[in-house]
């Protein structure tokens, strides 16, 4: 009998696997010589002008554990809650999502977008994890929408819910199981004209709440409308309920504007939280990624080459450090983690985002996105 | 509401480098000699062609203004000279993506394009029914949808199908048109303008060596330029040239062409390229990229290799016969605009995989193409 992740599902009793089982069934997997677990998850491109892309493990150090070559550029990956299984996303406008096994990094069967739909790059499991839910553009129609998928059924397409917004792009579950938060970037592409922004004159950004058992809204943030020409695409998700949130400026005017804040559903308008003017001088209009470990909110700027941590209740600025082309931050077991185009893994102080620890892998240009498993 | 440009920047370098513990991702090219590409570029390549977009807007302007006072063949076809003048122009800057042309969404509202299907039609149409005067109103058109103003709406008021003379002579409703056009044509002499006006004040900081719009430091603003014509060259491979072409002649997209009614589809791509050559090799006695390369052998390759795949590239392009639209529709032409886009690509690979190193510049991919 070959040994694959049904056998052992099969050997350990199946059924729901919490995480003490996962742990050991990853030490099943080290022993037979799968090289330990990922304890993140991240898309790269092979340094080189004509570079390979694909979803790589690291460990907690951040020695790279297996690579999964992918159809294209992937963008965000999701751990699935209790199997040793992730989900690669492909970036956007994209037409595939692919799982993996978080033991060995093979690859599933890719799963393609319908015809009229594109994935913007994110993607979310139920908590029990038998349905993945996919952030998509509705072509057609020009709205967003959360593809929902079978997790049980080799990633069956169910059907699809509507973001309540334009353009989504990260989505997330908040903390209650029923509820989607979707950051809507509010810009409109199509497959036609690629990645071109079509409506930047008029976008319309939004933070949406949707209840994934029905696609109902609960509540739908806009930002006030001096700062409608901010998107915000990416978010996290705080203890206290809240929604911590990074924007992009796409219709730059000159001013110095607010690039992070917080927004609770049912709550007042979204906060937006100050710094200090150079560092939105050099945070250039523009947040790549945003975490949180709970209490701190963490966004990259990978334009402007840094990293600035927030206290997410009070919105306090509490310290940047300087990461050229860094994108890619999760919390990890101690402050946070960020990766960057340059290839570097770098643990940040979530007190004051000191560096305290550095790797290099220079075979390796990290994309957007790092994950936690 | 606190400036980004004005304020703050002259203090920014001293408080970021204070701020942070510095370390930077390149080795360090000298900081003199990237000022001197700078200022030298700025000289001899930006503000020539920017000072040229602005004159050839004005001109255009100018030239409405006679032809809506008293519309005739021969008006309209001098009007739609000047705007293909505009579009050469245009076409020669839209290279220089960083700066000025990100303020205030001016190139979007320069030229609005991919397209947003059907919105641009829908809203010009709109426009000419509604007839409101006060869209005609010095600064007007500026606050309107990026959609209805530029090169966008001034295409489809002169070039559109069985467009004449006529349509701009008798009732209001014609009479709007030539106004609308002339309006149209002063809001994007007033964009051009603006345009060439920030590289001019550009000028003293860089020599300076100051914190810009451009970058931080001398290094930053290198590394954000070259990195912005990375991403026009993207532009000119991904949405000019590979959308029309499809996956073959079948799938092909003719409606998706840049500057599809007044037939400058190939032209624009041939003057991209062109302009990103002298941004990369120089011009004008002025410094590309190029003059930032060691003076050795590797850097004396490079250049050539540069030069020969950017000819290359430029030649297949400008031998395509027809405009894209018909191009690509067409077996044989589809092949040979495939066979531009190749050399295209090449000539990219060029930049990142023999200049980029040359030049100390680590390009990573999340600042060429956010999401």
């Amino acid at each position: 009998m070959t040994l694959n992740r049904r056998n052992i599902m099969g050997l350990l009793g199946g059924g729901a696997l919490g995480s003490g089982l996962l742990d050991a069934f990853s030490g099943l997997a080290r022993a037979l010589g799968a090289g330990g677990k990922p304890v993140y998850l991240n898309a790269y491109a092979t340094a080189g002008a004509t570079p390979d892309f694909g979803v790589a493990g690291l460990g907690e150090a951040g020695a790279v554990l297996f690579t999964t070559p992918t159809p294209g550029r992937a963008h965000a990956i999701e751990p699935h809650p209790t199997r040793a299984e992730a989900v690669a996303f492909a970036r956007r406008p994209g037409r595939w999502f692919m799982p993996l096994s978080l033991t060995d990094g093979a690859p599933g069967a890719v799963v393609k977008a319908p015809d009229d739909r594109r994935f913007t790059g994110h993607g979310v499991f139920s908590a029990d994890g038998a349905l993945l839910y996919v952030a998509e553009d509705d072509v057609p129609n020009e709205v967003g929408a959360i593809g929902v998928y079978d997790a049980n059924d080799g990633y069956r397409r169910l059907g699809a819910l509507p973001t309540h917004g334009l353009g989504p792009h990260e989505l997330l579950l908040m903390a209650d199981g029923a509820v989607l938060a979707v950051a809507n970037g509010g810009v409109i592409t199509h497959p036609d004209t690629g990645r071109a922004k079509l409506n930047l004159d008029e976008m319309d950004s939004s933070l949406t709440y949707v209840e994934a058992a029905t696609g109902r809204l609960i509540d739908k943030a806009r930002l006030p409308a001096e700062h409608s020409n901010l998107g915000m695409r990416h978010i996290a998700l705080l203890d206290d309920g809240a929604i911590a949130f990074g924007v992009q400026d796409e219709r730059p005017n000159g001013e110095l504007q607010p690039l992070t804040g917080t927004h609770k559903p049912g709550g007042p308008a979204p906060r937006l939280f100050d710094a200090p003017e150079d560092l939105l001088i050099t945070l250039d209009g523009y947040i790549g990624s945003v975490a949180s470990d709970g209490k701190v909110l963490a966004a990259s700027s990978p334009k402007g080459g840094l990293i600035a941590l927030w206290d997410g209740a009070s919105g306090d600025w509490l310290g940047s450090t300087k990461l050229p082309d860094g994108c890619g931050l999760a919390a990890g077991r101690e402050g946070f983690v960020a990766t960057s185009g340059l290839g570097v893994i770098e643990t940040l102080s979530a007190r004051d985002a000191a560096a305290a620890a550095e790797r290099r892998t220079p075979a390796y240009r990290w994309d957007n996105h790092l994950t936690r498993v | 509401m606190r400036r980004r440009v004005l304020l703050g920047l002259m203090s920014a370098a001293a408080a970021v480098a204070a701020l942070l513990p510095s370390r930077s991702a390149r080795a360090a090219r000298e900081a003199s000699r990237d000022t001197a590409f700078l200022v030298g570029m700025t000289r001899t390549h930006a503000l020539p062609r920017f000072e040229a977009f602005a004159t050839a807007a004005t001109a255009y302007a100018e030239r409405l203004d006679r032809f809506a006072a008293s519309p005739d063949a021969a008006g309209l076809e001098e009007s739609r000279a000047a705007h293909r003048a505009v579009t050469d122009a245009w076409a020669s800057v839209q290279h220089l993506r960083p700066g000025p042309l990100t303020m205030d969404l001016r190139a979007d509202r320069i030229s609005f394009w991919p397209e947003r299907p059907g919105v641009v039609q829908r809203q010009i149409a709109q426009i000419l029914r509604d007839r409101n005067p006060k869209l005609l109103e010095p600064g007007a058109l500026a606050r309107q949808s990026a959609a209805v103003q530029g090169l966008t709406v001034l295409e489809r008021l002169l070039f559109d199908e069985n467009v004449t003379a006529d349509a701009f002579t008798g009732d209001d409703a014609k009479r709007f048109r030539g106004a609308l056009a002339v309006a149209a044509a002063r809001n994007l002499a007033a964009m051009a303008a603006d345009s060439r006006d920030g590289w001019k004040a550009l000028e003293g900081p860089l020599a300076a060596g100051e914190p810009t719009i451009l970058g931080p430091t001398p290094a930053e603003a290198v590394n954000t330029l070259f990195a912005s014509a990375i991403t026009a060259m993207q532009i000119v491979v991904d949405q000019k040239l590979m959308a029309p072409l499809g996956t073959g002649v079948t799938e092909a997209k003719p409606a998706v062409v840049e500057a599809l009614r007044s037939g400058r589809s190939v032209r624009n791509i041939v003057l991209n390229l062109e302009a990103m050559r002298a941004l990369m090799l120089g011009e004008a006695d002025g410094p590309g990229f190029a003059s930032l390369l060691p003076a050795n052998a590797d850097g004396a390759t490079a250049r050539q290799a540069l030069d020969e795949s950017f000819a290359a590239a430029i030649g297949a392009a400008a031998a395509i016969p027809a405009p894209l639209n018909v191009a690509v529709a067409d077996p044989a032409l589809h092949k040979k605009a495939d066979g531009a886009l190749r050399l295209i690509k090449a000539a990219r690979v060029e930049m990142l995989g023999t200049l980029a190193p040359l030049l100390e510049i680590t390009l990573g991919f999340n600042e060429l193409d956010g999401d």
